[in-house]
């Protein structure tokens, strides 16, 4: 064959390997509604403002019923608008798309919505659209993730275009705080089908969306008519920027403006920067350790006990987080108010430990495996958990896996010791429910370390179905009272938020997690 | 020729069908069920159990392997877990950021390697020699995650000259390719002067030289092109490898390529993107060896295929 086949040869797989490749699908995700405006000379636009910012992750799916994680919040906190929002000063869920409750009885509740709220495609959010959101959250057939938190609700009902009624089967205090994913538009979910809000979302939130190239950026636009006032930048970007070191130096250098999780170790160096700005928010969980509480050695309170009297915690949060973070105490955040500041605290008393471990049959001490996921703060925790129950005779051998390895090690209860965190705690009911009545013991549900107290659970039921607040509140104390006690969990500390800022960005308020971007439309850029 | 290529495209059938067999097999072996990771962590059995069904997960894996390998006959590369959209045209998106990426990465390693290895060769045991000897044996041995690092504190943060991340422009494309380049073009540059060492003390370049060609003639026409059948097969392993070892480059450069999102997805069990990149790399991976081989005809004509 001559050269001249030869090469016609390679053009033809070179043609080929490329169309594999090439970009049959387009890049980035548009509203397909963009027009672009004229302009004419005489009237120049002035320069927009944008706020860029970069995030640990991209968002996945841009329909909030579908989405569970942090990143696609961040992104559909600012597209939609729900019934409810959280105030994050008073960790209460407040109204938002509702202007009013009421609440005839324990089992329905009457939502009055704002007149004049509209989609970004201009038709106004009613009472259809609501009903609309919540019955396909219901629906089993449409897949949304938290389906299991909108299955006490037996009917919803649309009363006028503006109030809509929602009937529980029985009593269910946390169910408000469940309402506050974004209200999607009923007339375009059902007419361009379940896919197209899943990379379009419309709602009727501060900001409008233009453009998502995955794992790059998504780019959204003031809404002019959102109903609380139009945001004060125009623009904002959210970049995901993975790796670390990579974002600080994008803060920095002013390639964005704002940045969530700051590692500890980089606040000092940070906070010597003039052109950085450091904030701490509480966070909305804590990590821990934790046992199989369903047999030897940790089925005896007093070995699990023994454990928190010998780890100096004080020592280890201050060391592996810098000072930033409290110790922990109990599965109820600071911030929330059910949350009982008075409960045991075990302080490091090693002859103490070593006293409890002689009662419970452990004169010698013990042999234990602590499983952790990868990770290098938790691995440098472990290490110093390990060498500190050294010295009261309990020897840990560590064993570090991948993350979908040592969870299901959990969730099959293969486990002696491990070490978890929590978070999203919004409701104190979904702190402590699911993790520690008994029937939700592993791998039905979240109480991995197999704890069962009658009384515990008793007063978990009384407190999820009673409305009232102070009721509810003296329930949870009880709780958070006799799991300290018991010592199910040791905990660790509680989280602690920690972004950065460039000192132009103002009115800036720090927020954690799930609730990251929700203050953002107050945000401006000062010049 | 043209038999040849069509035996190597019917050849690559079984061989997609046989990896994606013990792919299948491993993912669904390794610990860690896709279901509890998609959920949240206070999920119920009701609610696992819930989205297994809805997954396709509570059938036997033999049979969800036959489903999977029946849409892809018919273009349905299924369903991420994760993203509850179409795999294929996600893949897709994703690829033309990894190929930008690669094939700037290769043209630097490449142009800058062939050319050093050669002035290497031709000027043994002089100082450049010795530099470029230095430079390959560091640029094998930096880890491109700490090459990244280093470039971006220097160029973005002190110097401030080039962006520190993302895609857009020319200037962002120099530093991640530099990275995902510096170690291949290390090993090309000592392929490329072993090579051409080699291939300078044969008689016939003696002959060249004898009957008075340029000395250039002589390097760059006659010796390079045959020292380039070793080197091109280097090239092509490592544009193989390249298509689907950008993860760490992409991460560091928060570059929106296949490689950062494939690795995303195979920590989340998210099985129908794991067999789509699977397939998508494979297929590659087949096709530039192809390229290869049909590339080895071109520089030299005693190799024939039939």
């Amino acid at each position: 064959m001559g050269r001249k086949s030869s090469l016609i040869w390679i053009a033809v797989l070179l043609l080929l390997t490329m169309v594999m490749m090439a970009a049959c699908a387009p890049a980035a995700v548009e509203d397909p509604d963009d027009e672009e405006e004229e302009v004419t000379p005489a009237e120049e636009p002035a320069e927009p403002v944008e706020l860029r910012m970069g995030l640990a992750s991209d968002a996945t799916n841009l329909d909030p019923r579908l989405s569970t994680d942090v990143a696609s919040a961040n992104v559909t906190n600012l597209v939609y608008v729900g019934l409810l929002k959280w105030d994050m000063d008073t960790m209460e869920i407040i109204p938002y798309a509702a202007k009013e409750i009421e609440i005839p009885d324990d089992t329905t509740y009457i939502f009055h919505l704002h007149e004049g709220i509209f989609f970004h495609d201009g038709v106004e959010l009613t009472a259809e659209d609501v009903k609309y959101t919540y019955d396909t959250f219901r629906d089993p057939d449409f897949g949304a993730r938290n389906i299991a938190f909108y299955e006490p609700i037996t009917e919803i009902t649309i009363i006028d275009d503006y109030t809509v009624k929602f009937e529980l089967r029985e009593p269910n205090a946390p169910f408000l705080y469940y309402l506050s994913p974004g209200i999607v538009p009923k007339h375009i979910a059902e007419d361009k089908g379940t896919e197209f809000l899943q990379t379009n979302p419309v709602g009727a939130g501060p900001f409008v969306f233009k453009e998502w190239i995955p794992n790059d950026r998504v780019v959204l636009e003031a809404f002019d008519d959102y109903f609380e006032g139009r945001p004060a930048v125009d623009t904002i970007v959210l970049r995901p920027i993975p790796e670390v070191t990579t974002k600080l130096v994008e803060l920095e250098t002013g390639g964005v403006h704002l940045v969530d999780g700051v590692p500890p170790e980089d606040v000092d160096r940070l906070d010597d920067d003039p052109d950085v700005l450091v904030t701490f928010t509480p966070g909305t969980g804590f990590n821990y350790f934790s046992y199989h509480c369903g047999r030897a050695p940790f089925d005896d309170i007093r070995v699990r006990q023994a454990i928190a009297y010998g780890i100096d915690m004080e020592t280890l949060v201050d060391h592996v987080f810098y000072g930033q973070r409290e110790v922990a105490y109990s599965p109820i955040i600071p911030t929330s108010w059910a949350h009982n500041p008075d409960v045991r605290k075990f302080g490091y008393e090693p002859e103490k430990a070593m006293d409890l471990l002689s009662d419970a049959g452990y004169p010698d001490g013990l042999a234990v495996e602590l499983k952790l996921s990868e990770g290098e703060i938790t691995r440098e925790m472990c290490e110093i958990v390990q060498h500190q129950l050294a010295d009261i005779g309990v020897d840990i051998s560590l064993l570090e896996q991948e993350w979908g390895a040592f969870y299901q090690d959990v969730l099959d209860g293969d486990i002696e010791m491990f070490t978890i965190g929590w978070s999203g705690q919004t409701d104190p009911d979904r702190g402590v429910y699911r993790q520690f009545h008994s029937r939700n013991w592993a791998p039905a549900g979240a109480n991995r370390q197999l704890y069962a107290n009658p009384t515990v659970d008793e007063l978990l039921d009384l407190a999820r179905t009673n409305t009232d607040q102070e009721i509810r509140k003296q329930k949870y104390f009880e709780i958070q009272e006799i799991l300290a006690e018991e010592q199910p969990y040791t905990y660790v500390s509680y989280y602690v938020t920690i972004a950065a800022h460039r000192p132009e960005v103002q009115n800036y308020v720090g927020r954690c997690g799930y609730f990251y971007t929700w203050k953002l439309k107050d945000v401006t850029l000062a010049e | 020729m043209y038999t040849y290529i069509g035996r190597r495209l019917l050849q690559m059938i079984p061989v997609l069908f046989g990896v994606s067999i013990v792919v299948f097999a491993l993912i669904n072996l390794t610990p860690g069920d896709p279901v509890a990771i998609l959920l949240e962590q206070d999920a119920t059995v009701e609610e696992i159990d819930r989205l297994r069904e809805q997954l396709g997960l509570d059938q036997p894996w033999w049979l969800r392997y036959l489903q999977w390998a029946g849409g892809i006959l018919t273009g349905d590369w299924g369903v991420s877990f994760r993203d509850s959209r179409p795999v294929l045209p996600m893949i897709l998106g994703f690829m033309p950021a990894t190929l930008e990426l690669v094939v700037a990465s290769m043209l630097i390693s490449v142009g800058v390697g062939v050319t050093a290895g050669v002035i290497s060769a031709v000027r043994q045991d002089s100082w450049f020699d010795h530099v470029t000897r230095i430079g390959a044996f560091l640029g094998i041995s930096m880890p491109n995650f700490w090459v990244g690092i280093m470039l971006i504190l220097l160029f973005a943060l002190h110097l401030g000259i080039l962006p520190a991340s993302g895609r857009g422009s020319l200037l962002h494309i120099l530093m991640p390719a530099l990275t995902l380049g510096t170690s291949g073009m290390a090993t090309i540059t000592r392929i490329t002067r072993s090579s051409m060492l080699e291939v300078i003390r044969q008689d016939y370049i003696r002959t060249a030289r004898s009957k008075g060609l340029p000395e250039r003639k002589v390097i760059y026409k006659h010796a390079l092109r045959s020292a380039l059948t070793a080197v091109l097969t280097v090239v092509g392993l490592q544009l193989g490898f390249r298509l689907g070892g950008t993860v760490i480059v992409e991460t560091v450069f928060a570059w929106p390529g296949i490689g950062r999102f494939a690795y995303q997805r195979m920590m989340q069990r998210d099985y129908p993107m794991i067999m789509g990149n699977l397939l998508m790399f494979a297929t590659l991976f087949c096709l530039v060896n192809l390229l290869v081989d049909v590339t080895y005809a071109f520089i030299d004509p005693r190799i024939r295929y039939d």
